[in-house]
């Protein structure tokens, strides 16, 4: 059995993808042992290695989550051990009281609130809204129009009512952060670097940093929502953006903007001639 | 490595400029903003924030800044952080203009005294405050005059008046442009004021220059061929070489230098406007940056080298004379507002950019924003550039471009409607 593991950009999660089917569709997500007893063998191993303190199964692919001073060399080997443990034991990962993935109640949750809250006011800003999946803390929506530059909102909105969201990422972005290119190492560095230091940042401003390619070490990246078009982009990406890649991973040379600018419909910071002065 | 901080209002067209100039240096850059900026934690001290509103606090925060990282030059990209610049520059002993060169330079008024003092060729002007009694005003005016506001760039709320009705009406337009609370904020004291000036007729040129120690050098001279007789004055067309006998042009580099004097800048860019007519070289208005807008991008100079280059050469203590411009002539639209309201899509942008001799068209006001036009307005639709053999042919190129565009703006009305629509409709 050849089992990989890989950084989610969470330093506290660690996806682990055992090469054959987990629930074979759908996510479940478990935190509570003794739901984990009831509704999933598998899970319910995971949880009790020390220092495991949630787990979600997806269709291929277990996520945990450890514990904040845990340490993944303690943790790993053991959670590997209890993944190989299941498999050759041969039990399903889901008993057959789980419903099916529609029955996730975080997914239904965040499909009516998407429904009936944020459909509305997203087609009045100008633009539309779909959602289409929960995985691993990430909500996974198809984003036209203005509501691109509604994400922060949209994701604080959903962080708001239901917990388990870590954020929203767009589908398209969903689909490109599986190809290979973008799970290598380095790709894999500049993500957690946009996960966890400059997409939290760039959130108040209702903007988002998209990583699009990684090659030949350098970062091709894209500006949107409320960076797209701002006046302030090309400082943001050159003190901030560039600076925290290159810091964080030396091997990146290069940090290059590949937005069309011209195409930012809600800019944070707009041009104009106000001839403010401080006088 | 040489350290350099720009100072950046957030409202600026400058900044992708100076920022490309400032990476193609190669000098370590710092950035100071009037608003805090969400990666200023990312950028391990190369952002941060200033105030420009509050210039004691805002040289302070740049004295500690030079304190921890020892600045060679700070550079004020545009009007709201020149003032700022050149005080701080002064506290710390870098190289400066005068600051009360760059605020004579900043307020139209002090401008007009200055010049006058000096002897230079000014209209009767006169400072009239927001509560002063413009019917009572307008039976002393010099007509035609021209009312504009103390600190505004770019032609905003300046308006012609040729009689007393109109410099009551004109009068109470400005005022009314001045209280409003983010105009008000951003000029303090000089929003308190209206300017009025015996109107120039004429032909009117703009300069860019450099001032090296005291020493104009003049970059480039633009023909503004569009008429400007008001009663607005939005800028549209710039075109370099202007058309001028070598006598004119030379009287034009003359009368900026007498007017870089009479302020008493001594460095760093200015942009100046002059009128000429029958009585000589008059003029207008002198600010102490380079030219506004994206407009910068239609000056080219030997090796290659942009303006924002040699502002920030000059900075850091370059002394070598500015090189000349390409040969050739360039020109630049600021792609007037047709009307107010809803900006809701532009046609015609490829067809723009291949009339032959048109270097790019940018549309600079997203999709969806509101228009404003002038006087009130504080923003161009966009930019077309042009570069050819000569003068004519740059601006037949720049109309030809702007003739293909064509901009669909609804009502604010019909605005309201579409995003009802939209909310009826939506699923």
């Amino acid at each position: 059995m050849f089992i990989q593991t890989e950084s989610t950009g969470d330093a506290n999660r660690l996806r682990v993808k055992p090469g054959r089917a987990v629930t074979g569709s759908g996510r479940v997500h478990f935190d509570d042992p003794a739901d984990a007893a009831e509704a999933s063998p598998l899970a319910a191993r995971l949880l009790a290695v020390p220092g495991i303190v949630a787990v979600a199964l997806g269709p291929d692919e277990i996520v945990v989550t450890r514990r904040a001073e845990a340490d993944w060399s303690d943790l790993k080997p053991e959670v590997l051990r209890a993944v190989v443990a299941h498999y050759l034991e041969g039990g399903p990962a889901l008993s057959a009281a789980v419903g099916a993935p529609e029955a996730d109640e975080a997914a239904a949750q965040l499909r009516e609130l998407i429904e009936t809250r944020i459909r509305p006011t997203v087609a009045q800003a100008g633009g539309a809204v779909e959602f289409r999946g929960f995985e691993d803390g990430i909500v996974v929506l198809a984003l036209e129009g203005r509501a691109a530059g509604l994400k922060g909102g949209i994701e604080n909105m959903l962080r708001h009512y239901v917990p388990e969201v870590r954020a929203v990422r767009e589908a398209e972005e969903h689909e490109r952060l599986k190809s290979p290119a973008m799970n290598t190492s380095q790709a894999l560095a500049v993500r957690q670097v946009l996960d966890q230091e400059v997409n939290p940042a760039v959130a108040g401003h209702g903007g988002n940093i998209a990583l699009l390619d990684v090659k030949d070490d350098v970062a091709y990246i894209r500006l949107e929502g409320g960076c797209q078009g701002c006046g302030m982009a090309d400082v943001t990406l050159k003190q901030g953006v560039e600076a925290a890649i290159r810091r964080a991973v030396p091997s990146i040379v290069a940090v290059r903007d590949t937005t069309d600018h011209a195409g930012g419909e809600n800019p944070y910071f707009q041009p104009g001639k106000s001839g403010m002065t401080p006088f | 490595m040489a350290r350099l901080l720009l100072l950046v209002p957030t409202t600026s067209y400058r900044a992708p400029d100076f920022m490309a100039a400032a990476a193609r240096l190669g000098v370590e850059v710092i950035v100071g903003c009037e608003a805090a900026q969400p990666a200023a934690p990312l950028s391990a001290g190369g952002l941060v924030a200033v105030d420009f509103r509050n210039p004691n606090r805002g040289i302070a925060q740049i004295a500690d800044l030079d304190a921890a990282r020892p600045l060679d030059a700070i550079v004020g990209v545009d009007d709201a952080s020149v003032p700022i610049a050149a005080r701080a520059a002064a506290a710390l002993g870098l190289p400066h203009n005068p600051p009360a060169a760059v605020a004579a330079s900043g307020d139209k008024h002090a401008f007009r005294r200055a010049l006058a003092a000096a002897g230079l060729p000014t209209p009767p002007f006169r400072r009239l405050g927001l509560g002063a009694d413009p019917a009572a005003a307008a039976r002393r005016a010099p007509y035609p005059c021209v009312l504009k506001p103390l600190a505004l760039s770019a032609s905003r709320g300046v308006i012609r008046a040729d009689d007393a009705a109109g410099f009551v009406a004109a009068f109470a337009r400005i005022a009314t442009l001045l209280r409003r609370p983010e105009v008000a904020a951003g000029l303090g004291r000089l929003g308190q004021a209206i300017l009025v000036e015996g109107f120039i007729p004429g032909r009117e040129v703009a300069l860019e220059g450099l001032l090296v120690a005291g020493r104009l050098h003049v970059l480039a001279l633009f023909d503004k061929p569009d008429p400007l007789d008001g009663p607005f004055f939005e800028e549209t067309l710039y075109v370099t070489p202007a058309r001028l006998a070598p006598e004119a042009r030379e009287a034009v580099a003359a009368m900026a230098r007498r007017t870089v004097a009479a302020l008493g800048l001594r460095e760093g860019p200015v942009h100046a406007e002059f009128r000429l007519n029958a009585a000589g070289v008059w003029p207008i208005e002198m600010a102490a940056r380079s030219i506004g807008g994206l407009c910068s991008r239609t000056l080219r100079f030997a090796t290659g080298l942009a303006l924002e280059d040699l502002i920030l050469r000059r900075a850091l203590g370059e002394t070598a004379p500015p090189p000349p411009p390409l040969e050739g002539a360039a020109g630049v639209m600021m792609i007037p507002i047709p009307a107010s309201g809803r900006l809701v899509r532009v046609d015609g942008i490829e067809q723009a950019r291949a009339v032959p001799g048109i270097e790019d068209v940018r549309i600079t006001v997203p999709i969806g924003q509101v228009l404003v036009p002038w006087p009130e307005g504080d923003r161009y639709l966009g930019f077309v550039f042009a570069r050819g053999d000569d003068p004519d042919t740059v601006e037949a190129a720049l109309r030809a471009a702007h003739a293909r565009l064509s901009f669909a703006i609804e009502s604010v009305a019909e605005a309201i409607d579409a995003s009802r629509r939209r909310t009826e409709t939506a699923p």
